[in-house]
């Protein structure tokens, strides 16, 4: 080769392999990294907040089958420094793409969570399925309680929880992403989950706690699931409902009962719900609820004032029964109906009452409803929805449908 | 094969139909609900009716045309001095294009995935892909374009397919969104998506004057058919106040995929899916820079010019990232890349009206 | 005694023998130049011309000179140019016959080993000894014309008037017949020579299909093709390449299907070789591409008759090179070397299925390393949680960075295949499981290799062996580490830049005219429909376009004719 040849030749491989070495500072092996499972924020004092963090620790680590979790908790007064600060306890850098829940504690809910969520929005690792959750106790006790027993891994721990709660009440709203974009328009208000660590279940590592835990889950629940007894009952904490917010302050809880209700409200997946027998006062019959399609809302805003119809035809099929009656016969079906209208059609009032009146919070989305009967954004906006929401009148029809009996 | 140095329709219609593509890929379906509010996707449909129309005139008038390009026809009409003038105006405007849409795919990517990377690394990556797509010359790139741009798009298909879990009807009210007024305003400032035309005209030598209006036909109509498809499918995961905020629309529609536990955030195949489209519309409309300049001043030689304007495309682009202007959402600079289809009108006009094909070839033929 | 000997030579000195040591001097040069210089045959008779001559070699200008009809300068040109008694298989013999009552003296001339040597006693000597002695009711005056028509009841024989051409024949196993007073020799194609037989396929093994490979012999290859196709129209055209080695190339094609220019430029280029020496068909292959840098093979090589034949049926040119089993066939697209000929002989639903595998198998071995460290290095949040901790924890303990560790295992795994192929066959498949297994299994078991980079590339190495050719998995290993490379410096945005360079490297790139990534760069309208997946066989009714061939149909558009029904048997059924 001529001597220009080997000339040019040495120039582009140095300047290609200055090229390729000389950018890539995004490398980052999967082992440099800390994956922090669980975020908890709590208050500390006047402006700090404490900050816990969950990580993954890997199997090779911990020893034995598994990861084991680290749990580290930090003072600061923002939320990005602490993540900053984490970063220099734990020897990895801090990698925020598998984290499964946030969690705040009450006292911050109250006072508003928006400066947290603005610092997450714009982090892009975040998942936008991240689910948010209130925690009454505090934010760090509440992980810390977290054992999981029968998972392998924490993360897989909590991916298994949420779905099954999704049967229970609605855990898609609560996730990240509509948190945000409710809490910043004047439309539907978030929600998050509601947990509180329930005192009469103790700490638990033998097989026969665990039945008694059971039992008493049983029967603090509106409904259980007979079949797919999923191994996340076990836990100290207890999801005791939704909390309700109000653009970013929490404003109320509900309860089991009527988040159940919520959730049937907005969503089309099948409840289980048990009401008192109407021929037997003494036990209680447990159905499997289904939403049809030809149910309803519609929403219309006349005189500055909403009007909410909502038509509900609901089908349910009769799962258990206690007492011996028989509901396949059409009167004991027929009034086993007119039972189940009754207590629907007023839990759901109240309900309703309770976050319209109370609350003043739309969780519902009846806004979207609404927004059909106008034009243009501008004469939406103009019609200011969060205004003219505590005045809105209910139209509540139900039809039950007994389908069969199992 | 009957063409020796051409490239058949399809290669031209999917060459093209990636230069949309690219901009729904960067801004589009964003732009459309900043403009139109929760009525965004009408503006789609209101822009491909103007553009159909657009090249019904244009195709009627080239029936008097023949076989030339816009350089030809300006040749033809006002010598060598007006030729040499609309082939800089046509080059500097490509640059100008070129080095926008090189910041524009790199500040993307790097907000996705290279997140410390400095920027000019990732505009020298995407630089080598367009030198080389330079180098091998505009054959080349139609032929790639043929099958790769395909699969583009059914990799963007499939995504907003896997979001329709997350399709809300209710983000479709209020009707009118923003109000007809705003539409319309909207739609005639974002006609610029169609802005390249101008390619179309150029590349009509390469194949033949009958296939042009199946070229222009076919490619307005998928370029149609994307822009409301994307428009649509974004305007229904997201509601328009949350709409704004997001930067990177595919790549935001991409992050809520959700099947089971182990396919979540596969949005990085969007990163696959940007990076190709990004390296063939740089490589084909760098290409033209190429071509048109070697053809506007009569250089036999077109290779040399390659590194030069690669370097002056890059330096342009980093400039235009320290000014700190969102060159592609502004209107002011969507007006003037209308000019992308003023000005070939204009010279088509002229050229039908001097009905310059009939008179057979000059000497620039 | 002994023992006092050998312990003295330690203590006695004796001088050593002296060793000859040999010293490599440049030729001499000189003598023979001068002497070739003079083209003229008259040198012969001199003298002192004679003694330069020895050790020289003859001149080719000599050669190309006319059989003399002096007997006595014949022998003394073929004696010098083979240097004949110190040339031990070169054969001499001389020998008289009687033509017309008249004694002629003769002498042939054979090598021995590369001929049949009871065809010459039987078919040459004998009769030219023997038979002329025998009255043969003849009326030809001409001496050699009767001999060439009567005496010598050979097949195969030739009539030749110069020294080279005696010569070649001489060298490929002819016997060169020379007879006194004639100015022409004759030439008897006696070549027999030991070779290997047909057997089966070495490297490209299908389960359906013929199971017989090309041998070195030419006739025997060409034989091969014949009998498939067993057209009147398939030429066979002869070229000559090497101009010392001669080795016989016969060029292939069908005259009413290939197209007259690839035929014509085909031609051209075996023609236009000049080299000495060519042994095989894989130089000829780098003499005849058209760019020997690009990564790609642009000349499909193939050892199994069937495949040549199918490709010949579809207007391609094959070219047969004298000892070497391998065949070349061009031009070649892409699509060539990702199909083999099970493709045809299997049913449909069967066919399409291998096809996708197939094609799975090669973009994960192009593409897998590259895209798995991209994802572990750049895109961790695409990993699903659970499987991401399981990585975690097999890459905890491993000292080096990924991107290094892939291209040990890679490298290793390239010295592993060498080493396969090399080594004898009895430690052969030792070498497998030695490898493979306890190398493996030791490395990471010490921690050195992460268990999760031998299974990417356990798989990568069994997507590559599903590529039918040979030369494309080459470029397909190659392509690898680029790949690699690539997706290590930027991720996603590395990758792209690949596939796209990749694609229009192929896209830019020609074999003998046509585009190399035909049917899918330039779409072509054609109705051939064994791109990516196969038609039925019945609906193949039309040969590839982009070959732009003479006659474009190939079945009629219903090829199955029971499924037409009979009209008048209706009422039967």
């Amino acid at each position: 080769m001529s001597i220009k040849l080997r000339l040019t030749s040495l120039f582009m491989s140095i300047a290609l392999s200055a090229a390729l070495l000389s950018g890539c500072y995004d490398i980052n092996e999967i082992e440099d990294l800390a994956y922090v499972i669980a975020i908890g924020i709590d208050k500390a004092d006047e402006k700090n907040f404490t900050l816990t963090f969950q990580t993954a620790v890997p199997k090779s680590i911990a020893g034995g089958e598994g990861e084991s979790i680290d749990i580290r908790t930090f003072r600061t007064d923002n939320f990005l420094s602490g993540l900053k600060k984490a970063s220099e306890y734990l020897d990895r850098r801090i990698n925020l793409s598998h984290t499964k829940i946030i969690v705040v504690s009450e006292e911050i809910a109250k006072e508003g969570i928006m400066a947290f969520l603005n610092g997450l929005q714009q982090n892009i690792e975040l998942r936008p399925n991240v689910n948010i959750i209130v925690a009454s106790e505090g934010a760090q006790k509440y992980i810390e309680s977290i054992q999981p027993k029968l998972s392998s891994s924490p993360a897989k721990h909590y991916a298994l929880l949420f779905k099954s709660y999704e049967t229970d009440f609605l855990v898609k709203d609560t996730q990240l992403e509509d948190y945000l974009y409710r809490a910043k328009n004047h439309v539907t208000q978030p929600v998050a989950i509601y947990t509180s660590i329930d005192k009469s279940i103790g700490d638990t590592s033998e097989a026969s706690e665990k039945e008694d835990k059971k039992s008493e889950e049983d029967s603090k629940k509106a409904g259980g699931e007979e079949k797919d007894k999923s191994k996340e009952k076990e836990e100290a904490m207890a999801i005791k409902g939704l909390a309700v917010f109000q653009m970013d302050k929490m404003v109320g809880t509900l309860n089991r009962d009527e988040a159940m209700l919520f959730s049937l409200l907005t969503s089309t997946e099948n409840r289980n719900m048990e009401i008192i027998d109407p021929l037997d006062n003494r036990f209680k019959v447990l159905g499997n609820i289904t939403k049809s399609r030809s149910s309803s809302t519609k929403a219309i805003v006349k005189d500055g004032k909403p009007q909410i119809d909502i038509t509900l035809k609901l089908n349910v099929d009769v799962k258990a029964v206690q007492s011996d009656n028989d509901y396949d016969e059409p009167e004991k079906a027929a009034k086993l109906e007119a039972a189940y209208e009754q207590y629907l059609h007023k839990g759901i009032m109240a309900l309703l009452n309770k976050t319209t009146k109370e609350l003043k919070s739309d969780i519902f989305g009846f806004s979207q409803q609404a927004k059909r009967s106008f034009k243009t954004i501008g004469e939406w906006e103009k019609a200011n929805w969060q205004e003219i929401f505590p005045k809105s009148e209910y139209n509540l029809k139900i039809k039950v449908d007994i389908r069969r009996q199992s | 094969m009957k063409n020796k140095i051409g490239f058949g329709s399809w290669e031209a219609t999917t060459l093209l139909v990636n230069l949309v593509f690219a901009n729904i890929m960067l801004v589009f379906p964003r732009d459309m609900v900043q403009l139109g509010g929760s009525a965004g996707w009408m503006i789609p449909v209101i822009i491909t009716l103007i553009a159909a129309g657009y090249f019904a005139i244009t195709v009627k008038l080239y029936n008097n045309i023949g076989s030339m390009d816009l350089l030809d026809i300006s040749d033809c009409i006002g010598g060598r001095i007006f030729k040499v003038i609309i082939g800089l105006l046509i080059t500097i405007f490509l640059i100008l294009t070129a080095s926008i849409y090189l910041g524009a795919f790199s500040q993307t990517l790097k907000i996705i995935s290279l997140d410390r990377s400095s920027l000019e690394y990732v505009e020298v990556l995407f630089l080598a892909g367009m030198t080389a797509a330079a180098y091998f010359g505009v054959e080349a790139i139609a032929r790639i374009s043929a099958f790769l741009v395909p699969a583009v798009i059914i990799g963007f298909l499939l995504i907003t397919v896997g979001v329709i879990p997350e399709f809300r009807m209710n983000n479709l009210f209020p009707v009118m969104g923003e109000g007809a007024l705003e539409i319309l305003k909207g739609s005639g400032v974002r006609l610029s998506v169609f802005a390249m035309f101008v390619i179309l005209f150029l590349m009509v030598p390469f194949f033949k004057k009958q296939l042009l209006k199946k070229v222009g036909f076919s490619y307005v109509l998928l370029s149609g058919i994307l822009l409301i498809w994307s428009t649509l499918s974004f305007i229904l995961v997201f509601p328009y106040e949350m709409a704004a905020d997001k930067k990177i629309p595919v790549f935001q529609i991409a992050r809520h995929m959700d099947f089971g536990n182990y396919i979540q955030r596969i949005e990085s195949i969007s990163v696959l899916i940007s990076s190709i489209c990004a390296l063939i519309f740089l490589g084909a409309v760098f290409n033209f820079v190429i071509y048109v300049f070697a053809k506007t001043l009569d250089l036999k030689q077109s290779k040399p010019l390659i590194l030069p304007m690669a370097i002056i495309v890059f330096s342009l682009s980093i400039i235009s990232k320290r000014v700190k202007f969102d060159f592609l959402g502004d209107s002011i600079t969507n007006i003037i890349w209308l000019l992308g289809m003023v000005l070939p009108l204009i010279i088509i006009i002229i050229g039908a009206a001097k009905k310059v094909g009939t008179e057979g070839t000059r000497r620039h033929k | 005694m002994g023992l006092l000997n050998s312990v003295g030579r330690y203590f006695i000195y004796k001088e050593k023998e002296k060793k000859n040591n040999f010293i490599l001097k440049e030729s001499k040069k000189i003598s023979c130049e001068a002497v070739k210089n003079t083209a003229s045959l008259d040198l012969f008779d001199k003298a002192e011309a004679e003694g330069a001559l020895i050790g020289c070699t003859v001149g080719e200008d000599i050669l190309k000179n006319k059989i003399s009809k002096d007997m006595e300068l014949n022998k003394k040109v073929i004696k010098t140019a083979y240097d004949i008694p110190k040339n031990s298989d070169l054969i001499f013999r001389e020998f008289n016959i009687t033509v017309k009552e008249k004694t002629l003296k003769a002498f042939i001339v054979f090598i021995d080993g590369m001929t049949n040597g009871v065809a010459i006693c039987n078919f040459v000597l004998e009769p030219l000894m023997l038979l002329s002695n025998i009255e043969i009711k003849d009326n030809t005056k001409d001496v050699g014309q009767f001999v060439f028509e009567r005496l010598i009841p050979y097949n195969q024989i030739k009539k030749i008037d110069n020294y080279s051409e005696i010569i070649n024949n001489v060298n490929f196993g002819g016997c060169g017949i020379f007879v006194e007073g004639l100015e022409y020799a004759f030439a008897a194609d006696t070549k027999t020579w030991e070779h290997r037989g047909i057997e089966a396929p070495k490297s490209e093994t299908v389960i359906r299909g013929p199971q017989e490979a090309f041998n070195e012999q030419i006739r025997a290859n060409t034989a091969l093709i014949r009998k498939i196709l067993k057209d009147k129209d398939l030429m066979i055209q002869s070229v000559s390449i090497g101009e010392r080695s001669n080795t016989p190339c016969a060029v292939m094609y069908i005259r009413d299907i290939a197209n007259d220019s690839l035929v014509h430029e085909v031609l051209k280029r075996v023609k236009s070789i000049k080299v000495d020496y060519i042994f095989d068909s894989g130089e000829l292959e780098q003499f005849l591409e058209d760019s020997t840098f690009m990564a790609a093979p642009q000349i499909f090589a193939t050892e199994r008759p069937d495949k040549v034949a199918m490709m010949l049926s579809k207007g391609n040119v094959a070219v047969i090179l004298d000892g070497s089993p391998q065949v070349l066939v061009m031009p070649a697209t892409v699509t060539e070397f990702l199909h083999t000929t099970e493709d045809t002989n299997v049913r449909f639903p069967y066919v399409n299925f291998i096809r996708a595998i197939r094609i799975t198998g090669v973009a994960i071995a192009l593409l897998l390393p590259g895209i798995y460290i991209a994802i572990t290095n750049f895109h961790q949040e695409m990993i699903p949680t659970n499987l991401l901790f399981a990585i975690e924890a097999s890459r905890e303990n491993v000292p080096f960075p990924s991107v290094i560790e892939m291209l040990i295992m890679e490298f290793s795994f390239e010295l592993i295949r060498e080493a396969g192929l090399r080594v004898p066959g009895a430690i052969g498949s030792t070498i497998g499981i030695v490898g493979g297994l306890i190398l493996g299994q030791a490395a990471v078991t010490a921690n050195v290799v992460s268990p999760i980079m031998i299974i990417i590339v356990a798989i990568t190495a069994l997507g590559s062996f599903t590529v039918p050719s040979f030369s494309m998995s080459f470029s397909i290993r190659i392509m690898r580490f680029l790949y690699i490379i690539l997706g290590a410096s930027a991720g996603f945005l590395g990758i792209s830049l690949g596939l796209v360079i990749n694609s229009l490297l192929f896209a830019s790139s020609k074999s003998f005219g046509v585009p190399f990534l035909t049917p899918f760069a330039p779409v072509t309208k054609g109705k051939y429909s064994d791109k990516l997946t196969r038609k039925p066989m019945w609906k193949q009714e039309e040969r590839p376009e982009y070959l732009n061939v003479k006659d474009v149909k190939s079945q009629p558009k219903v090829s199955r004719g029971w499924t037409v029904k009979d009209s008048d048997k209706e009422d039967d059924e």
